[in-house]
């Protein structure tokens, strides 16, 4: 026969030493917490509760004493809802409003007076069995039954109604924390309101409430766990856990308690190892499993961050280019332009020699000028902010004009630079400046890798939407390699570094961006090197 | 009408720059008036009653935009032929300058002087 006095004495041991134990860890582990302490108080008022009522129900022969047992354990109960929802205030930091502040200790510590010294809840002990077996006394109790169980279950949804609350806005972190908190509870509520709640407030029947006492270790167990441990495991974890080891411990009992048969015994024995080397393997590999994917969610978290830090030092560049290009422009215009008057004899007639040189002088400022635009340009245009006005647009005159302005290197260098034009063609609606600047860009750089020849513009329609421009040079011409890399923005074709030095590149690459936001599609050919490029820039006649 | 009639206002914080565009443009028989920002612009177009002014954008305090809606609203210079002559190229500007009726937007780093002369002297049909 089971003895029910025995099983409930150990029971009572088991979770008293637990309960000490998880008070004792949580508050030595921050001593200075508020919350820490507050669940020590917590702790305490659950288990002189569980404690009395052990006391009360083997009190058979004395039952003045039981009844006193009962109401006190009753009356800590209801103590025990002020640092409960205490608890969770200080944890969802959800403030709580004034009247509740005030009317949570003031019933509880009403109720705890009622249940104490008047017959409120406890009416008087009665002796109670389960299927035969004598459980000792248990409290049968009086209509205060209805508010005091009011009482516990406003205070529980209060409570659950804090944590759902807090978890639209939590943490991942915060979040596991809560997950703890919530199965904690929900067992702890679900056992109490079968056992302590509905039975006895439906039949009268408190012979089962020892059950939902000790439920309270649940609670206890999770919450200690969500206070102290800073990196949780999921809850997925903890619940398979629990589901292994509840299977293990009915399989035992079973194996124990309802098996007669010895060889039948060492069968359900080797099935409850095999049971909890499988369980075992379970619970491992949904620790893998989240283990993979927090370091899966870790890795993203730093990718991103990485981008963020690349976005901002990209920023930081763009500024920087901005600014130096603004400030670079001012004392470059006041050369550019002295050196012009200079050399024109604004100031008077000099000598062939100072021409000569001033002239130089005068294309290198243009040289930093155009550096310090495309820096300016790439800027612009990695920071999207170059936006384009559209207007109509003779190409001809456009080329005309580029020709005209870049002429004077090709004839520095005894190159010819000629245009080639169709008869009647349209005007195309571009923005002429960032077009212009491109097609400079290109034939700069046309004359920059030719040596002897020339280059040559022409322009022509491609199909009927879009106007053709090739820019031809018999220069050094372009391996497939380099054609490859000429449109980035700091990089130069293999030969264009041995035969030049200045520049950057960014002439290509600003020229292939304008293009492209008009839509249009910028490209080169070459049959090799030493044998030319031919640029081609082929623009839509109307926008859009 | 020839260019010794012809009143240019320059309006141009850095010193070096005025002296440059002062010097070209006497040279080109123009009378030169100078100002180094644009509240002092403002005063000077309602004096001197400029035919053409030469106006940069970034400006100490008040900016170029603060100079063209103050002349827009005189109704003596309402009409006055204003070009932007500024090295800080920028749409929004560009467009609010647009609207004020600028004659033209130009970024003076690009332009020798005698070019921007010549610019002047088309807008004032010499």
């Amino acid at each position: 026969m089971i003895d029910f006095f025995f099983i409930n004495r150990i029971l009572v041991i088991i979770i008293s030493a637990i309960g000490v134990w998880l008070g004792a860890f949580v508050y030595f582990s921050n001593k200075k917490s508020e919350i820490n302490r507050v669940f020590l108080v917590m702790i305490f008022c659950a288990l002189s509760w569980i404690i009395l009522c052990y006391f009360s129900g083997i009190l058979v022969d004395n039952l003045d004493l039981s009844l006193l047992f009962a109401r006190i354990a009753y009356g800590t109960t209801a103590l025990f809802f002020v640092p409960f929802y205490h608890f969770f205030s200080i944890f969802t930091k959800i403030k709580t409003p004034k009247f509740l502040k005030l009317f949570i200790p003031l019933a509880s510590i009403t109720i705890f007076f009622l249940s104490v010294f008047t017959d409120f809840i406890a009416l008087e002990m009665v002796e109670a069995s389960i299927m035969g077996i004598s459980i000792g006394v248990v409290p049968a109790v009086g209509l205060g039954k209805f508010l005091y169980f009011s009482f516990v279950l406003l205070i529980t949804f209060l409570v659950v109604v804090k944590i759902l609350k807090k978890h639209f806005y939590a943490s991942q972190k915060e979040k596991t924390k809560l997950h703890y908190f919530l199965l904690g509870i929900i067992i702890f509520v679900i056992t109490n309101l079968v056992f302590n709640v509905l039975l006895v407030l439906g039949t009268g029947d408190a012979r089962y409430y020892q059950i939902g006492n000790y439920s309270i270790i649940f609670f206890l167990g999770f919450t200690a766990l969500a206070i102290v441990k800073n990196e949780l495991f999921e809850i997925k974890v903890v619940i398979t856990g629990i589901l292994v080891s509840l299977i293990g411990i009915l399989l035992f009992a079973d194996l124990l308690l309802l098996t007669d048969v010895f060889w039948i015994q060492i069968a359900k024995f080797i099935v409850l190892l095999i049971f909890l080397g499988f369980g075992w393997a379970l619970v491992k590999s949904v620790i893998k499993e989240i283990k993979q994917r927090e370091q899966l969610e870790r890795l993203a978290r730093e990718i991103e961050q990485a981008n963020r830090e690349l976005k901002k030092l990209d920023q930081a560049k763009s500024d920087f280019l901005s600014i130096t290009s603004h400030q670079l422009r001012t004392p470059l215009t006041a050369m550019r332009g002295y050196l012009s008057m200079l050399t024109k004899g604004d100031f008077g007639p000099i000598s062939p020699k100072v021409r000569e040189v001033s002239r130089e002088v005068y294309q290198a400022s243009l040289r930093l000028l155009k550096l310090s635009n495309d820096l300016l340009n790439v800027s612009q245009i990695e920071s999207g902010k170059t936006t384009l006005s559209y207007e109509m647009t003779s190409i001809e005159k456009m080329v005309k004009s580029v020709i005209d302005e870049i002429k004077i290197e090709a004839d520095r260098k005894n190159l010819y630079l000629k245009m080639i034009t169709a008869d009647d063609l349209p005007e195309v609606e571009i923005d002429s400046d960032k077009i212009r600047q491109s097609l400079l860009n290109i034939i700069d750089n046309a004359l920059k890798y030719t040596k002897q020849g020339g280059v040559t513009v022409q322009i022509g329609l491609s199909g009927s939407n879009h106007i053709l421009i090739k820019v031809k040079d018999t220069g050094v011409g372009l391996s497939k390699e380099d054609i490859g890399k000429l449109f980035r923005s700091f990089s130069r074709g293999q030969a264009g570094i041995s035969l030049h030095s200045a520049g950057a590149g960014l002439g290509l690459y600003v020229a292939r961006k304008f293009v492209d936001q008009h839509k249009g599609r910028l490209w080169v050919e070459s049959p090799g090197r030493n044998q030319g490029s031919t640029f081609f820039i082929e623009l839509p006649i109307k926008r859009g | 009408m020839h260019t010794s009639e012809k009143i240019v206002l320059i309006v141009e914080d850095e010193p070096i720059l005025t002296k440059l565009y002062r010097e070209k443009f006497e040279q080109a028989g123009f009378i030169v008036e100078v100002a180094g920002n644009a509240r002092q612009g403002v005063a000077l177009a309602k004096r001197t009653k400029p035919d053409i002014v030469l106006l940069d954008i970034l400006l100490p305090e008040e900016n170029g935009l603060y100079f063209l809606q103050e002349v827009r609203t005189d109704r003596v210079l309402a009409d006055l032929p204003v070009i932007i002559f500024s090295n800080y190229r920028n749409t929004i500007i560009e467009e609010s300058a647009k609207r004020l009726g600028v004659s033209e937007y130009i970024t003076k780093a690009n332009f020798d002087p005698d070019e921007v002369v010549d610019k002047v002297k088309k807008i004032l049909n010499l």
